[in-house]
């Protein structure tokens, strides 16, 4: 089965096109790098994919499943790493980390266990306790 | 000094400025700013500098009617740069103006030219040159000596402002910075009142207030513009001994940069008050209520004025009739009940998306709707904005003029729970629609949009003048017989607030590219 199954895929910003009738297939359990010169339309592509922009065109699938960017149930199994740090100013490196697992619908058991075992891994035990601003 | 590069860094400000028109939006704005810039412009500086230089002339009081001018000049300039950001917003921060090949002093005066170049500064200016204007015209004062003197007081206004911006901006990130600027807003709130009272009826304290006065640059500003002798040009000195040391001040302000404040819990916590609360509203969005209620009490403006909700309202209600009596103090207190959920928490409601930052794309990768987080944003203000109505309905109860009358509890009550739904709707709208990005930190000025300035001024202006006028008009629509209409007026605010979350969803989910480009600040 292909984790990643794009069709057709077409993104348009006004009259600016952005992807053009882009078709790949990514099959599970592989690494898959993604290149391309400024302005080829990576960053748009990976929009579609992970529900932050809407295609103008085309079908996208994920794990076998038709997406959309209303499709929780697939944003749920699908990690993704933006281009930019991104993190929610006011809060500690644990809090953080806990509103995260909350909302992909961890156990509060699972979370706390979780976030422990993360902070500590990654050395940020003590900025755990540190806002991230 | 590089002149040539420094005059291309100010061009490029307004090159920026103009850039910025070419959206829809921006040409709305520049529209409404530049047409009623230009009508107060021409209409306060006619007849407000010259009214008051020829009512000076006239009255033969041309100093005295000078120092009052320059001086309700002076601080107004003073309140509106603070508290509203005119002036004070460049689009250079020091740290953007380092990439170019200028030295310290040389990114100084290029973000201060700047600053005091704003139209804000320009409308003050064209005020006081309007009254020297006058006075030379009809009264035969020295016109350069004027001039010069108001230049100086304007240049010491402007300092004055930035000291105190710079101050507020430091103290805030300290951590008792927010107790205490509230002593001194409510200070300078309840002081002159108190004072002015005192003084009024103590001839030895009006002389005594009088010498201190006089040696302020307003009061030196109208000695040099009226007077062409030893005692004019020693005023002149003064002023330039007071753009001297003001300059000084901030010189030692500026070098002193904000500390970014590494808050520490001591320990971790998993069972917050914010946990707690959210899990009062359903599964998906409890997470997201947690999340915004830390979001609003860490930030150090929405603390300050959410400790000030309280002793505003009273100031409002007491303060605002110029005649207190029982009815007019009763129609004051609607209007502001109208408001006092919204009073804290306005800028950010308004706004909701604008302080996130980097941190907003993640709320379209999380799996859950995104309007999820829209709507707990205004739950988390609403239960926040809320919590004030009790505290401030206690306290009308304690100090009811009138006795205690459970008719007019109910009336504000009702107006309470009214303007809590109906501005928050409104809110989620404006969140939606005319977004700004904003700076989480930032402790002051006027980041919002144009809606959200109309949506919090004029909801603000609305609140205290339309009891004014009603109690004028229809005194009989402020009865406490009419309780009823106040508890009834609850139920459209509830259903244009929810209407106006279940429209939210399909909007949100059309309009995310262009608030990603707003709120990341790409537009």
């Amino acid at each position: 089965m292909d984790a990643i199954r794009i069709s057709n895929l077409s993104k348009k910003y006004g009259t600016v096109v952005a992807v053009d009738n882009l078709s790949l297939a990514v099959p599970k359990g592989t690494m898959f790098g993604f290149l391309g010169p400024n302005g080829s339309g990576k960053s748009t592509t990976i929009g579609c994919l992970t529900g932050l922009l809407d295609p103008s065109a085309g079908a996208i699938e994920l794990l076998g499943e038709p997406f959309d960017t209303s499709n929780t149930a697939i944003k749920r199994r699908v990690g993704v790493m933006p281009e930019t740090l991104g993190l929610f100013e006011p809060l500690y490196a644990h809090e953080f980390l806990a509103f995260i697992a909350r909302m992909f619908g961890l156990d509060e058991v699972t979370t706390r266990k979780r976030v422990g075992e993360l902070l500590a891994a990654l050395e940020l035990t003590d900025a755990g306790k540190t806002l991230s601003e | 000094m590089n002149t040539a590069q420094l005059a291309a860094l100010v061009r490029l400000r307004y090159k920026l400025m103009w850039a910025k028109t070419r959206s829809r939006n921006g040409r709305i704005a520049l529209f409404f700013s530049g047409y009623i810039l230009l009508v107060m412009v021409f209409m306060l500086s006619v007849s407000g500098g010259f009214g008051a230089g020829f009512a000076a002339v006239r009255t033969g009081q041309a100093e005295l009617v000078a120092r009052i001018f320059f001086s309700a000049i002076f601080v107004q300039a003073l309140i509106a740069t603070i508290t509203l950001g005119f002036g004070m917003n460049t689009v250079f921060s020091d740290v953007e103006l380092r990439r170019y090949p200028v030295t310290a002093a040389e990114r100084r005066l290029v973000r201060h030219f700047i600053g005091i170049a704003d139209p804000f500064w320009v409308f003050f200016l064209l005020l006081e040159i309007g009254l020297v204007l006058a006075l030379y015209i009809v009264g035969g004062t020295p016109l350069g000596m004027g001039v010069l003197a108001v230049l100086l007081l304007f240049v010491c206004n402007y300092l004055g402002a930035r000291i105190a911006g710079g101050v507020i901006d430091r103290l805030m990130q300290q951590k008792s910075g927010g107790a205490i600027l509230m002593v001194f807003i409510l200070m300078f709130a309840f002081l002159p009142s108190i004072l002015g009272t005192a003084i009024g009826k103590s001839p030895s304290m009006q002389a005594a207030a009088m010498r201190i006065f006089s040696f302020t640059p307003p009061f030196k500003a109208a000695a040099a513009a009226t007077h062409w002798d030893a005692a004019g040009f020693g005023a002149l000195g003064m002023l330039l001994a007071w753009t001297a040391a003001l300059l000084a001040v901030l010189g030692w302000v500026e070098t002193r940069p904000p500390v970014v404040r590494s808050a520490n819990t001591g320990k971790v916590s998993w069972e917050s008050w914010y946990e707690r609360l959210g899990a009062l509203f359903p599964p998906q969005d409890a997470p997201f209520v947690g999340y915004w209620l830390r979001f609003y009490m860490r930030n150090g403006r929405f603390r300050i004025m959410y400790l000030l909700t309280l002793p505003l309202s009273g100031f409002l209600i007491y303060n605002a009739t110029s005649r207190p009596s029982e009815g007019a103090s009763f129609g004051q207190a609607l209007g502001i009940f109208t408001v006092l959920s919204f009073l804290a928490t306005s800028r950010m409601a308004v706004n909701q998306y604008g302080y996130v930052g980097g941190g907003f794309r993640r709320f379209f990768l999380l799996p859950t709707d995104p309007v999820a987080s829209l709507r707990a944003g205004a739950y988390a203000s609403m239960l926040l904005g809320g919590a004030a109505i009790p505290f401030a309905l206690i306290g009308w109860a304690i100090l009811m003029p009138g006795g205690f009358d459970a008719r007019k509890i109910a009336m504000l009550l009702g107006n309470g729970f009214a303007g809590l739904f109906f501005f928050h709707g409104l809110g989620l709208w404006v969140s939606m629609l005319n977004p700004r990005k904003g700076d989480f930190n930032g402790t002051f000025g006027n980041d919002l949009s144009l809606w959200g300035n109309i949506v919090v001024v004029g909801g603000m202006l609305t609140a205290i003048f339309t009891p004014k006028i009603v109690w004028k008009v229809a005194p009989a629509l402020l009865s406490p017989a009419l309780w009823w209409v106040s508890i009834l007026a609850v139920a459209p605010a509830i259903l244009f607030f929810y209407g106006s979350l279940r429209a939210a969803s399909p909007m949100l989910r059309s309009r995310r590219e262009q608030l990603m480009a707003v709120v990341e600040g790409r537009d």
